[in-house]
């Protein structure tokens, strides 16, 4: 393998994640460097690879696999769950589903960490919404169920904050250096 | 995540976009030569590696200041990435300048005869 091969290479493992055309696109962008100067980059290759994940963002796969992955994580969050199941850690899932919101904001921009947001938040407003309409209705199955408005408000605040971090984080922690 | 910088390093940072502009605005360029010209535009002023130089033009790709265009000049080799100024490019290169000039003069009277030790 050929020392700018090698450099490619290891260029390649810094931009894990990155949609494969933007890959492609930036080392041959190098290689034609190369051609041209003769010498390769003076940066370390893998760091050169992050620096670039940074502009570009992680692809569109990695995206939609942390929006999807966020849904069960709101769900298992929701404190009506901690009601029956009452062995769920939903306060470990509200903060794993916040991690979750992060990390989608930190390695895919702003819009990702919006809908990573509204995934995971998403079961927790019907949850919501089905316990405050519905609580006469399912009490008739589960006797004396109650929530009160305190938990309500409390996880309609958690659940609306969420989408609201994913976006303003994912502006804040990809800004430009 | 941003690193701790110094002021020097912040210095040039900021003025690294305008020269950026302003170098592509004369001519479309690619990174390679973009590296060489800069520094030769520049009297040596500005000596940029790979690791500023490639990030800095996928952000302003990104939001619409370069505009790239591929060319194989040279059978048999890589095709090379040319990049030259948007009209929002040629807006932002004219909203910097508008600020960086008044504030070179401004820092030029204020170091006076220190200019010339």
């Amino acid at each position: 393998m050929s020392e700018i091969d090698n450099y490619l290479k290891q260029v390649r493992k810094g931009m894990r994640f990155v949609s494969g055309s933007n890959k492609t696109s930036f080392c041959n962008e190098l290689g034609a460097q190369f051609e041209h100067r003769g010498s390769l980059p003076q940066e370390k290759p893998v760091a050169l690879g992050k620096a670039m994940r940074q502009v570009y963002g992680i692809g569109m796969f990695y995206r939609i696999i942390l929006i999807i992955t966020a849904f069960p994580l709101g769900v298992l969050s929701t404190p009506m769950i901690g009601s029956w199941f009452p062995g769920v850690p939903i306060n470990l899932f509200l903060l794993l589903s916040l991690m979750w919101v992060f990390l989608a904001a930190y390695f895919g921009g702003r819009w990702s960490g919006l809908f990573t947001g509204i995934s995971a938040a998403v079961p927790r407003v019907i949850a919501l919404i089905i316990f405050t309409i519905g609580l006469d209705f399912i009490n008739q199955f589960f006797d004396s169920f109650e929530v009160s408005e305190g938990d309500l408000g409390l996880v309609l605040i958690t659940s609306l904050l969420l989408p609201i971090v994913g976006f303003f984080a994912g502006g804040r922690i990809r800004r430009p250096d | 995540m941003a690193r701790k910088t110094d002021a020097v390093t912040e210095l040039r940072r900021g003025a690294f976009e305008l020269a950026l502009l302003a170098y592509l605005n004369k001519e479309a360029d690619f990174g390679g030569a973009i590296i060489d010209g800069l520094e030769e535009a520049t009297a040596g002023g500005f000596t940029i590696t790979e690791g500023a130089l490639y990030p800095a033009l996928g952000r302003l790709e990104k939001k619409g200041y370069l505009q790239p265009d591929m060319r194989k000049e040279i059978e048999g080799r890589k095709a090379r990435k040319y990049y030259s100024l948007t009209t929002d490019g040629k807006e932002r290169l004219k909203e910097l300048k508008n600020a960086w000039l008044p504030l070179v003069e401004g820092m030029n009277i204020l170091f006076g005869d220190d200019n010339n030790e």
